[in-house]
């Protein structure tokens, strides 16, 4: 115990310290940084306050229901934090430095590994915390709870939960080591790509969102409490549902209910720690040697210069342009973490795609105008969060990335401009067309206003989220940090981020009215209407994406200037 | 104080290390050369529990490091040749931190701290924090730390890597006093000169096997003539 209270020790001093140098741009960074958190948390309260109003006072889903929409929004939580914790875990757990350093010192294997394990569980999930009790206070402001609410809801159901959602993501990691080691990596990884896809569909078609909506239309307000005594066991496996459903009794005033399953919960998650615990005990001094074994072998495999993007290939472009381009090709495509990281979220995409895109929305059944723009705006705003998302992960990090080799661009007789440029447009292409992609197979059911509509704002949307993480990347650089991962959750990856959030918030704000008249107008079919107010819309979003967008670029360009 | 019994390391059946036999005993200074790609690097990752053997046995002070890690790691002062330290830690808390890992306490991990600043001539700067250091103080501050536990068995990995003249000459001197003190140290290093400036004993690893093994004076004799330079000899034996 006192070994791992010396390591968790100076790990927080780590942590609490400033800078030793207080530079008035890491002064003003933190400002805003600041204000940007804060509008965010506002925003997020705003939201689920207004949300939550819409749907109990305006569209009478009733407790139940709203409580079932919960649940969904935690399992994607769940998700979330669960795939984050086993990409970030494989880093943190077998890459750092620190765990080199600190694995040739006579330290138990358990304390090490519970250690990085909070180190990794707390520097990932910040943001998502700010978003979640931001839209805990508002839930508790809307049903005049106490503080027993807070007290309860963040410390016994959300933190245990998301616990839950990490270990379960670390024993995942562990079990994917070991079938790696049998089966060899590739063939792993898409075994369990395809197996925890399959997971979430079984999921989604046991408790489909469609269905709930569709019962909310159908005013099942009046389920009576006792419904949830009745639900199938199945269902009552997820512990999502224990969390809704403790809300669900804590928001009519009766704790006692809820407190089965707060036992539940904080059973489930101190099993799972001390059962991650043992099997780290066991497995994760051995894993690190799997680990390090396959990095050796990959590291003699070497380089194949001679295919059409080798370096003594043909030269693309100008020689600079030519260097940098390959130098980031293979840099990405030899680095396995990128590599799975991308497939994932192109598995995700893919899925979401079959999901939702080319089929007529199910949920348009209701003719309800403001329901419909609330989900059309929904989805539209998932597609932008997925671009948003993967320009963090794949864009933001890229001048980090130059890490240490950056004294050779610096020193080269290029123009930095041209490179950035460059890497720029390469960037948007690939953006914009995965979201153009997306865009098409969301609206094509629609008019053909409506998806020239979104197919504009999706450009405008693209251009600006590639530049803010284009331009923050450089203005959060730190040419030390070298894990991709780290890097995309790291303070100022965060911050891109909640800008990234907060430009959508904008962009979704002018398009509600004039999708809601185009609804309206629609009834009872959103089909063949002519909207003539799109032009608005698309003209402010575009002027504000294309500023905001220079003022990112220019930011980036200048940031690079300064000396390293 | 080090031994190593038909140690052998394969990745992709290809041996790194081969069946090396090798033992370091107290007050020994073994200089542990070899080219790039020899097996150096992974043979100390292996004695440091960094790499998993794939045959053979590692006795740190009497310990299997297989079988007992961390009483095996306990005893070993392990210095690598890209000094390791927390940038936000001073280098005092650096040192605090690293004999906590080892089990010293308060006043004796004072103590400790004080000995090891002054053997390494770090007392002006150990309260600025390491991620101001140059690379000499930053290598200062991780043999220090490595040492703070007074361990029976040193292994060393290029130290001499991005040091100063002054740096240089401080450390030659206290890796030559632990020896005298009794302490087995194991030393990876490149340069010809300062292994023959300071080891008692050298051996030279190629492909995965122990080539040479055996003092300086032993060394001389497998020269061709008088007047081949030992850098020519080593170039020739290596080849």
């Amino acid at each position: 115990m006192s070994e791992f209270l010396h390591l968790l020790k100076y790990k927080a001093i780590a942590f609490v310290k400033p800078d030793a140098e207080i530079k008035p741009s890491t002064v003003v960074k933190g400002f805003f940084g600041g204000i940007i958190y804060i509008l965010f948390a506002y925003g997020i309260y705003k939201v689920t306050y207004a949300v939550t109003d819409q749907m109990l006072n305006t569209f009478h889903i009733g407790l139940y229901l709203y409580h079932k929409f919960i649940a969904v929004i935690l399992l994607i939580f769940f998700i979330t934090v669960n795939i984050g914790n086993i990409l970030v875990s494989f880093t943190t757990l077998y890459k750092s430095q620190d765990v080199l350093h600190l694995l040739t010192k006579p330290v138990s294997v358990k304390n090490l590994f519970i250690v990085k394990f909070l180190d990794n569980f707390f520097y990932s999930s910040t943001t998502l915390f700010l978003l979640i009790l931001s839209a805990l206070l508002a839930y508790g402001q809307f049903f005049r709870l106490g503080f027993e609410f807070y007290f309860i809801s963040v410390l016994l159901l959300i933190l245990p939960y998301l616990f839950i959602a990490g270990l379960s993501g670390v024993l995942a990691l562990f079990l994917i080591i070991k079938f790696a080691q049998k089966i060899g990596i590739r063939t792993t990884i898409a075994v369990i790509l395809i197996t925890y896809i399959t997971g979430v569909l079984i999921f989604f078609a046991l408790n489909d969102p469609g269905v709930a909506v569709q019962q909310a239309i159908n005013n099942l307000q009046s389920v009576e409490p006792g419904y949830l005594f009745r639900e199938s066991r199945l269902f009552l496996l997820f512990p999502n549902n224990w969390i809704a459903n403790a809300f669900f009794w804590m928001a009519r005033g009766e704790y006692l209910y809820a407190l089965t399953y707060i036992i539940f919960l904080l059973s489930m998650g101190g099993a799972l720690f001390y059962i991650t615990v043992e099997v780290a005990g066991r497995f994760y001094y051995r894993s690190f040697f799997i680990i390090s074994d396959f990095d050796t072998l990959r590291r003699e495999k070497g380089g194949s210069n001679y295919t059409i993007l080798g370096f003594e290939g043909k030269t693309f472009g100008s020689p600079a342009f030519n260097s940098e381009f390959k130098r980031e090709f293979w840099m990405f495509f030899r680095d396995p973490v990128q590599v799975i990281h991308a497939s994932l979220l192109g598995f995700l995409i893919l899925m979401f795609l079959l999901n939702i895109g080319g089929k007529p929305f199910r949920f348009f059944l209701s003719y309800h105008p403001d329901l419909q723009t609330i989900i059309y705006l929904t989805i539209f705003l998932f597609t932008s969060f997925l671009v948003a998302s993967l320009s963090l992960r794949f864009i933001f990090p890229y001048f980090n990335l130059w890490g240490q080799a950056f004294w050779r661009i610096k020193s080269s007789p290029v123009d930095l401009r041209k490179v950035l440029a460059a890497r720029f447009v390469i960037y948007l292409v690939i953006m914009t067309i995965i979201a153009e992609f997306i865009n098409y197979f969301i609206n094509k059911n629609f008019s053909s206003s409506i998806l020239m509509m979104s197919s504009i704002v999706t450009f405008f949307s693209a251009l600006t989220m590639v530049s803010i993480n284009y331009g923050m990347g450089a203005v959060f650089i730190n040419l030390k940090e070298k894990n991709p991962i780290r890097i995309s959750s790291s303070q100022g990856a965060s911050i891109s981020f909640l800008i990234n959030m907060i430009y959508l918030v904008f962009v979704i704000t002018f398009m509600f009215s004039p999708l809601r008249d185009y609804f309206l107008r629609a009834r009872p079919f959103a089909i063949n209407t002519t909207p003539e107010n799109f032009s608005f819309t698309i003209g402010t979003v575009a002027i504000a994406s294309v500023l905001l967008s220079v003022f990112s670029l220019s930011f980036a360009y200048r940031s690079l200037k300064r000396d390293y | 104080m080090l031994e190593l019994k038909n140690l052998t390391k394969y990745f992709s059946g290809i041996p790194a290390v081969d069946k090396l036999n090798l033992t370091v005993s107290r007050g020994e200074f073994f200089g542990f050369l070899g080219p790039n790609g020899a097996g150096k690097t992974t043979t100390i990752k292996m004695i440091t529990g960094l790499v998993n053997p794939t045959e053979g046995a590692i006795f740190v002070n009497g310990y299997n490091l297989h079988s007992a890690p961390r009483k095996a790691k306990q005893t070993i002062g392990y210095i690598p040749d890209q000094p390791y330290l927390y940038d936000k830690l001073s280098g005092k808390e650096f040192l605090f931190f690293s004999g906590g890992l080892y089990g010293l306490r308060n006043p004796e991990l004072k103590k400790r701290v004080d000995e090891v600043t002054d053997l390494l001539k770090i007392g002006d700067w150990l309260s600025k924090r390491t991620e101001n250091y140059s690379q000499g103080m930053r290598q200062r501050i991780s043999i220090a730390s490595s040492l703070i536990h007074d361990p029976e068995f040193i292994i060393v990995d290029e130290p001499m890597v991005g040091l100063d003249p002054q740096s240089a000459k401080i450390v030659k001197e206290v890796f030559s006093e632990k020896a005298r003190q009794g302490k087995a140290i194991l030393m990876s290093t490149h340069s010809l000169h300062i292994a023959e400036e300071i080891c008692t004993r050298i051996g030279i690893i190629k492909e995965g096997k122990m080539i040479f093994d055996g003092t300086l004076t032993e060394l001389q004799n497998f020269k061709i003539s008088e007047s081949e330079n030992l850098e020519d000899f080593f170039l020739r034996l290596v080849e």
